[in-house]
């Protein structure tokens, strides 16, 4: 990444919702230019400022907060400029890594926190850029749901302590770092990926995994990804160069315990 | 006189496992060939009539005369796509 990016408030109830944005994984590569912005208390509004220039204005610490949230998002965007962004969760076991493909509300974050008491480390739960030097997921806190609570074990009590944000649709959603559900670190690293897995939510039923062709997965990666126009081409180019290399398979995606074993098994046939 | 077929230009061809992923950039789209249409778009070089390139798939496969009509469905498929052009020698 080329920047790391302080939040800086003085203002305890700005300070409270910043939390949901709290992000702080180890990155392999070059140390990032260092980008202070401040969200300063001013009247009966807030003022963001970046770099002492005055970035936006906003009347609530939630509108602080969603105005950040997308400020943040084109900053990533702006470190990868034509790379394609895939809808995925990464993970790594030893020396493998493994993503997960599907659109939000896919099961990525909740199968993702499932790996992770498995032994598995979670790199991101949302977004992947595709480079020609390789992958790299989006530097985010995991964003688990309420619902995700009773589906995996322990993670009431981790989500209590967690900051929180309220959607427009009322559901509640946590920030959560890795490290507070026992990953022992956070590591986010550049790399290849020896499996590629698209979920298929089959909730309430059993999982099970059939391996793809490389053609099929090229055609459903792509139906994930976020790319310009003008980069087509060349995001057609890096996900198949990605792909060509990756084993890929399609999960549907059920009872937690089958699914872990489904990645598993995907993981066991690539030795 | 024979028609002769080739593969149009300004294509980008992506190698993957199982066949070719290509980017038509005049037209934005996407096109993703198995192994079999990979190989008769290799063969579409501007020196084959559709003809020829159908005895060399069968060869190459082993296929009996009854895959003729499926070769020549798969070439069909490639002109219609814009992929594949013929021209008159």
């Amino acid at each position: 990444m080329s920047r790391r990016v302080t939040l800086a408030t003085a203002d305890r109830e700005a300070f409270a919702a910043l939390r949901f944005l709290e992000c702080d994984p180890e990155i392999a590569g070059p140390p990032p230019e260092e980008l202070t912005i401040s969200i300063e208390p001013h009247r009966t509004y807030y003022r963001i400022v970046q770099n002492g220039e005055l970035l936006r204005e906003q009347m609530t610490t939630k509108s602080v907060l969603e105005s950040l949230h997308a400020h943040l998002f084109i900053l990533s965007l702006a470190d990868h400029p034509a790379a394609p962004l895939v809808h995925a969760a990464s993970l790594r076991r030893g020396e493998r890594r493994v993503l997960l493909v599907g659109p939000k509300g896919g099961g990525k974050t909740t199968l993702a926190l499932c790996l992770l008491q498995d032994g598995y480390e979670v790199e991101g739960d949302e977004h992947v850029f595709v480079t020609p030097e390789g992958l790299i997921a989006r530097p985010r806190g995991l964003r688990v749901k309420e619902s995700a609570a009773p589906i995996v074990p322990g993670l009431p009590k981790v989500l209590a302590a967690a900051a929180s944000y309220q959607d427009p649709h009322g559901h509640r959603i946590y920030n959560l770092d890795p490290r507070q559900s026992g990953a022992p670190s956070w590591r986010i690293e550049r790399g290849g990926a020896d499996a590629v897995i698209l979920l298929r939510p089959n909730h309430g039923g059993y999982s099970s995994f059939r391996p793809i062709s490389s053609l099929t997965l090229v055609r459903e990666v792509m139906a994930e990804c976020g790319i310009t126009r003008m980069d087509r081409g060349k995001a057609v180019s890096v996900v198949a160069k990605f792909i060509g290399t990756a084993k890929g398979y399609d999960l549907s995606l059920g009872d937690p315990a089958g699914a872990v074993a489904c990645v598993n098994k995907a993981l066991e046939g690539l030795f | 006189m024979t028609e002769l077929l080739m593969r149009v230009d300004g294509l980008e061809v992506n190698e993957v496992p199982d066949g070719y992923v290509i980017y038509e950039t005049a037209r934005d789209r996407v096109h993703y060939l198995n192994k079999t249409a990979a190989i008769i778009f290799e063969l579409c070089d501007g020196s084959r009539d559709a003809a020829d390139i159908v005895a060399r798939v069968k060869l190459l496969f082993d296929l009996e005369s009854s895959a003729d009509a499926e070769i020549r469905g798969a070439i069909d498929s490639l002109l219609s796509e814009g992929l594949v052009l013929s021209h008159s020698n």
